[in-house]
């Protein structure tokens, strides 16, 4: 490590300016918005206390898209995590055509949102869906994965999971890569089998990247609301309107970008906990290692 | 080797680089300035930017085609410009917002849909029209243009409509053979020629939570049931037996009646629409914006689709009207300009020309003597528009009031076990406390 | 036991093993082509094919029309050529800055270095919609709105803090030793880089570009407010004007979107082992 150059600020530089200019300057805009509202009369922008605070705060709607959001991002790492973990445990057992797979596995994540949404939604046609046609003789509708409000939830984590199964799989896979084989090798010798590989080896080890990859997942779930818009538009009756979305539609369809800045401040909040939670646990994870 | 490569590529991208920028940075720079100086001189050529959704390099699009027929006479005919800027059409509105709350909106005049006035004028966007109507002679202009046009939280006018989009019953003849003219008709109708053996299903209306559905149905069969869905001042007055009975209707027709697809609760419009234009549905509700697929399909060219009022309780239920309007953002830096083209619009020759392609009918009375619209369903369309219309009750948030309702609306038709009168009003409760708390 | 029970049973147990895996591989492969195999039969398909139930699988009555029908009426060469260089630019130049700056982060030690790695994570915690409203004011007054120039420095932020974390990742994991021995027999700092590292780090040079590429390619609210002719279109957006006023055609809108995603995989695919390989080395390391 060099310690006395001047090199490493001018390296930083062009980034750190990009984002201080596109990203930190704007910031107080939003909160500037979030304390004024627009008056009709003359259309323009006039102080308003907390009363755009006090608004969502007393809307049922806003506290109902947190709980949403809550419980999408509890589902979405949940199915996420564990399937990813199995991806990355059977690649890195190196079976045949590991390398196939994963590049298959990759190709939802290069789709755009929008078409995803789309593909999507016409496989899960209640009329022409081929989705129901294939999986009806099963019993299984799967229509109702957008339709009905109990199942609605888990239909949007699907669609979500299949987007970045195989970026969470590689991820994963990369902290696997810190499993030095020879802890594998003397705990078979020991006469381990699989499970107690995995949990005495492999899992303390693995511990710091399945909690930043947690991290990412959960950042990433709250911030998204292109899949949804699309999919369900937050339906049916508000079942999938997670806090993204409710901000969205404040922001693109009742233009209320007060409201919407509001929102987005509550939103980073929630961000900031989560981040907090995670540097916490990290440095809490560290010391159980060691 | 490697380190040859790696020089020609990064050489090759700083060459494409530097041509890219500069080559747009130019074109751009010159019509930046071309269009300063065109602002500032007066006697030299004007250029107005009109913000729509049609693209004019769509040679195929018979709206554009005729769009473009339009822009030019109005360019021969004033000696303006007419600069477009193509939006897909359900973002007009939220780009017309956020560049003007900016201070410098990407366009002189857009074309908006008149649903969105409140919105719009709630966060500011528009520019008050009303000393600009003294100069228009509105004397010909249907009511329900006019209606369109005012916000109802002050009165004033910021919209010019440009053509009349209404609801109503378009069904198939080789499923139906009379159109029903009242609930009970409309069950029993939905009932015969409902056939699931041939995946038919006898009716559909287009039922998301936004503010499509009370416009579309709920509106007009509260309205026909003697209901209102708000009051005087824009509170929610919806809980009301009338509107029950509306969400109890389409309910039953789903739940009880299973003549509904499950799809006009998930799939979008057009979706249910090529159902229908595929022969699998008698009857669907829908606008008359739906006009120009119809009569292009199969079925609508061999006149086998019809056109009729919307059925409400005893009789035909009023339909509500809306259409594409013409607005000026409020810090537009050409309003005059843009003011020259709404007048251009808004000519007898030129609402009968747009109306052909548009679908939506014209806003001038007089227009409707034009042999175009004495066939091909326009008169049953004129018809309805002139004795069955109403207007939606005056909502200052309107959009939040008709979604609250169609919330309602569907959670109810999902999941029929629920309290319905209860729904309602506990929705125009907490309505009412969020905006008319005081 | 003797040895050879003892082999075959973990033979045995190995087959089993291998073959559950595959089972469930293959099960999860199909699971993620099915629907994008489905959106190409539905390109495919004439459009009452498209509408029909039971669904239509194969069928002598295949079509091009869909695709010819996306290509002519919404003018996607240009589209195309412009996500196409966009998403290229754009990549390119955020891959090079973020890299530089996670090389300064992994390599030094200096005052203030939380403080700026902070500085650079906090932006991916902040939704930045209502950022673009002050944003697209100063670009319209600059006139730099529509422009290629424009687009880019609004792109580049968005991409360039998740990159860097990456980038530094792939550095720590990378030995100094190289470096430290370039430095001793006596090249410059800058010698270093230029020969040292940069050769070894183009792995992960082309998994952060990938990544920035596909997000990129893939934008859609930046392109809207910030674009306003035709000749400035994304793929993106043509997409979302094929949904006209009340017929969206599932057949051509199932072309263009496979047309959107072509160019993507495309990159994707070429640059995939280099990709895989690096976020194998060292994207996240707590």
């Amino acid at each position: 490590m060099k310690t006395n150059s001047k090199l490493p600020y001018i390296f930083i530089a062009p980034v750190a300016l990009l984002l201080f200019l596109f990203s930190y300057l704007p910031m107080p805009y939003s909160a500037y918005l979030s304390f004024h509202k627009i008056d009709i009369a003359t259309g323009k922008y006039v102080f308003a206390g907390l009363e755009n605070w006090t608004r969502i705060l007393r809307d049922k709607n806003f506290w109902e898209s947190c709980s949403n959001t809550f419980w999408f991002a509890l589902l979405y790492t949940v199915i996420m995590l564990i399937l990813a973990l199995i991806v990355a445990l059977i690649i890195n057992s190196k079976i045949k055509g590991a390398s196939f797979y994963l590049t298959v596995m990759f190709i939802p994540w290069v789709i755009s949102e929008v078409i995803v949404g789309y593909t999507w939604k016409w496989l899960l046609n209640p009329d022409y869906g081929v989705l129901n046609y294939l999986l009806g003789p099963f019993g299984i509708k799967a229509s109702s994965l957008i339709s009905e409000t109990g199942y609605a939830m888990l239909g949007t984590v699907i669609v979500y999971v299949w987007r970045s199964l195989a970026y969470t799989a590689i991820l994963i896979l990369a902290g696997l890569q810190a499993v030095p084989n020879d802890c594998l090798e003397a705990a078979s010798i020991d006469g381990c089998n699989k499970w107690k590989a995995f949990t005495k080896v492999i899992f303390p080890i693995l511990s710091p990247t399945i909690l930043i990859v947690t991290l990412l997942n959960i950042i990433n779930a709250i911030s998204q609301s292109g899949i949804i818009l699309v999919l369900t538009k937050g339906g049916p009756v508000r079942a999938t309107e997670t806090l993204a979305l409710y901000l969205y539609k404040e922001a693109f369809m009742n233009y209320q970008f007060s409201g919407a800045a509001t929102m987005s401040i509550v939103l980073t909040v929630i961000n900031l906990f989560i981040v907090t939670a995670y540097l916490y646990l990290n440095k809490k994870n560290r010391e159980v290692i060691s | 080797m490697k380190r040859k490569k790696i020089i020609s590529l990064l050489l090759a991208a700083c060459v494409i680089t530097t041509t890219a920028l500069t080559g747009c940075g130019k074109t751009d720079n010159n019509t930046a300035k071309s269009n300063e100086s065109t602002k500032e001189s007066n006697s030299e050529e004007k250029t107005l930017t009109l913000m729509h959704y049609f693209d004019p390099s769509d040679t195929q699009d018979p709206y554009s085609v005729g769009f473009m027929k339009l822009i030019e006479g109005f360019t021969a005919e004033t000696g303006i410009k007419v600069n477009l800027e193509t939006v897909p059409w359900n973002e007009i509105e939220s780009k017309l917002v956020m560049t003007n709350q900016s201070g410098n909106p990407t366009c002189d005049i857009s074309w908006v849909s008149s649903q969105k006035l409140a919105s719009l004028v709630n966060a500011g966007a528009l520019l008050p029209l009303d000393d600009y109507y003294q100069d228009l002679d509105t004397s010909d202009f249907i009511d329900q243009a006019l209606d369109a046009a005012t916000f109802p939280g002050d009165g004033k006018k910021y919209l010019v409509e440009t053509s009349v989009h209404s609801r109503g019953l378009w069904y198939n003849t080789d499923l139906v053979q009379n159109a029903p003219t009242n609930w009970s008709e409309l069950i029993d109708t939905a009932v015969v020629s409902n056939n699931p053996d041939e995946n038919i299903y006898g009716f559909a209306a287009y039922t998301p939570k936004s503010y499509d559905p009370c416009e579309l149905y709920l509106g007009p069969f509260t309205w026909s049931a003697g209901g209102n869905l708000g009051n005087d001042n824009g509170s929610a007055a919806w809980d009301n037996t009338s509107t029950q009975k509306a969400i109890q209707l389409v309910a039953d027709l789903k739940n009880e009646y299973k003549v509904m697809p499950e799809s006009c609760f998930t799939s979008d419009r057009s979706e249910i629409l090529e159902t229908f234009l595929n022969g699998n549905i008698a009857m669907l509700l829908e606008g008359t914006f739906a006009y120009a697929p119809i009569m292009e399909s199969e079925l609508g060219q061999s006149g086998k689709i019809k056109f009729a009022p919307i059925p409400g309780e005893n009789g035909p239920a009023p339909c509500f009207t809306n259409g594409w309007s013409m607005a000026i953002p409020s810090n537009s830096k050409q309003p005059d300009l843009a003011w020259e083209f709404v007048k251009y619009m808004v000519k007898p020759e030129v609402q009968i020309e747009h109306s052909k392609f548009d679908g939506g009918l014209p806003i001038l009375n007089a227009s409707y003597e034009d042999e175009f619209f004495k066939t091909n369903q326009y008169p049953e369309i004129a018809d309805n528009l002139k004795n069955n219309s109403g207007t939606m009750d005056p909502f200052v948030y309107y959009q939040e009031a008709l979604e609250s309702l169609s919330t309602v609306n569907m959670s109810y038709a999902i999941d029929p076990t629920q309290d319905l009168e209860k729904m309602l009003s506990d929705s125009a409760l907490e309505f009412n406390k969020k905006y008319y708390a005081d | 036991m003797t040895k050879s029970t003892l082999n075959q049973r973990t033979r045995i147990s190995r087959f089993c093993f291998n073959a559950i895996c595959q089972i469930f591989m293959i099960t999860l492969t199909i699971f993620m082509l099915f629907p994008v195999l489905w959106a190409f039969l539905t390109a495919l398909k004439p459009n009452n094919l498209i509408y029909s139930y039971p669904p239509v699988f194969f069928t002598d009555q295949f079509t091009l029309e869909n695709f010819s029908y996306a290509l002519q009426a919404q003018n996607i060469p240009r589209a195309a050529i412009n996500t196409l260089l966009l998403a290229t630019l754009t990549a390119a130049i955020s891959s090079i800055l973020s890299m530089i700056a996670a090389y300064a982060f992994s390599r030094y030690n200096f005052k203030g270095k939380t403080f700026l790695f902070a500085f650079l994570v906090v932006p991916m915690l902040i939704p930045g919609l209502t950022n673009l409203i002050p944003l697209y004011s100063v670009y319209s007054r600059l006139g730099i709105d529509n422009t290629y120039i424009g687009l880019i420095l609004l792109y580049i932020p968005g991409t360039v803090s998740f990159a860097t974390i990456v980038m530094k990742n792939f550095f720590d994991s990378l030995p100094t030793a190289i470096e430290e021995a370039a430095l001793i027999d006596g090249c410059s700092n800058f010698s270093v880089i230029w020969r040292v590292v940069l050769p070894v780090v183009l792995p992960g040079a082309s998994a952060i570009f990938i990544i920035n590429f596909v997000t990129i390619w893939n934008d859609f609210l930046i392109t809207l407010i910030f674009t306003r002719t035709n000749e400035m279109r994304t793929l993106t957006l043509t997409i979302y004007n094929m949904i006209g006023t009340s017929t969206v055609k599932q057949g051509p809108l199932s072309a263009t979107a496979f047309m959107t995603l072509a160019p993507a995989l495309v990159v994707f695919l070429i640059f995939r082992k280099k990709f895989i390989s690096t976020m194998l080395d060292g994207a996240v390391k707590g």
